[in-house]
């Protein structure tokens, strides 16, 4: 497999070995092709803010009517 | 042997359900948010998740897990009924989808980004992240949501959306591109901005 063969294999795997979803033999080879290969570190760097980005984003606060709300539907009534 | 309908019972049943199952009124809310597009809808599907939810709370086996549940009914709902009624368009076709996959791939670093970028990608408002995510098709949405929000796994999402474990990694794949170029794009051009902003 020529270098760039096995960058592009590395790369088609990153959002998986993020997930944590490849087998340990897997996720011990990309692991060490990126201590080796700065452009592919690169890239699982920007995956990682990616994913702190969209994750600090999407946070909301539920409004206080809606819990009222919810609490009302399975709380016996306080009357 | 009482029936599991005596007030004594079910009213122990709502005390736990409040305490065990209301810590995730602010991410499905968030979660609402992202699929309905507005804030009275998607309060709508919670209060309708959670209203599911203690109807079969009795049937919840201790043990497994509650959240992916709660989402797994969250998704459920948002699919059977609000994804019907909803006036949003799909916004994007799927040959355009498959084009852009196609270049994606040819490009093979979408995202490569240089460390001024980002800087910019850290300070992209959240408006924009949303807006992106808006932008994808809806079955991408979800997938990428549920992934890179909730961490779920690919075997929990392919649960909560009722498809293959592949047709879910292939969502996560094209949508997880089409999101991550998107904000590049953005953080490219709040890194040329710069500081005059």
């Amino acid at each position: 497999m020529s270098e760039q063969e096995k960058c592009h294999s590395i790369l088609a795997r990153i959002f998986a070995f993020h997930d944590g979803e490849l087998e340990e033999s897997e996720a011990a080879e990309i692991r060490e092709h990126l201590l080796g290969c700065e452009p592919c570190l690169g890239h699982f760097e920007v995956e990682r803010a990616m994913r702190a980005l969209i994750r600090r984003s999407c946070q909301e606060k539920a409004p206080e009517s809606l819990l009222a709300r919810i609490k009302g539907q399975f709380t016996p009534d306080f009357a | 042997m009482s029936s599991p309908t005596v007030p004594a019972q079910s009213g122990e049943l709502a005390a736990r359900f409040e305490r065990d199952a209301l810590v995730y009124l602010d991410q499905l809310y968030a979660a609402g948010l992202r699929m309905t597009h507005n804030p009275a809808d998607a309060e709508d599907l919670v209060q309708e998740t959670y209203a599911k939810a203690f109807a079969s709370f009795g049937q919840f086996k201790a043990g497994t897990n509650l959240k992916a549940w709660l989402y797994r009914i969250l998704t459920n709902t948002f699919i059977n009924t609000y994804r019907k009624n909803q006036r949003r368009p799909q916004t994007t076709s799927q040959d355009a989808i498959e084009d852009w996959q196609l270049a994606a791939a040819e490009a093979h670093s979408p995202t490569g980004l240089r460390s001024a970028e980002m800087d910019a990608l850290d300070r992209l408002p959240d408006s924009r992240v949303k807006e992106a995510m808006a932008e994808l098709p809806e079955d991408f949405r979800l997938a990428v949501y549920l992934a890179d929000v909730e961490g779920f796994s690919y075997k929990e999402i392919a649960e909560m959306m009722d498809t293959p474990i592949g047709t879910v990694m292939s969502r996560l794949n094209r949508g997880r591109h089409q999101l991550r170029s998107k904000l590049a794009d953005h953080a490219r051009s709040y890194g040329i901005r710069g500081s005059d902003e």
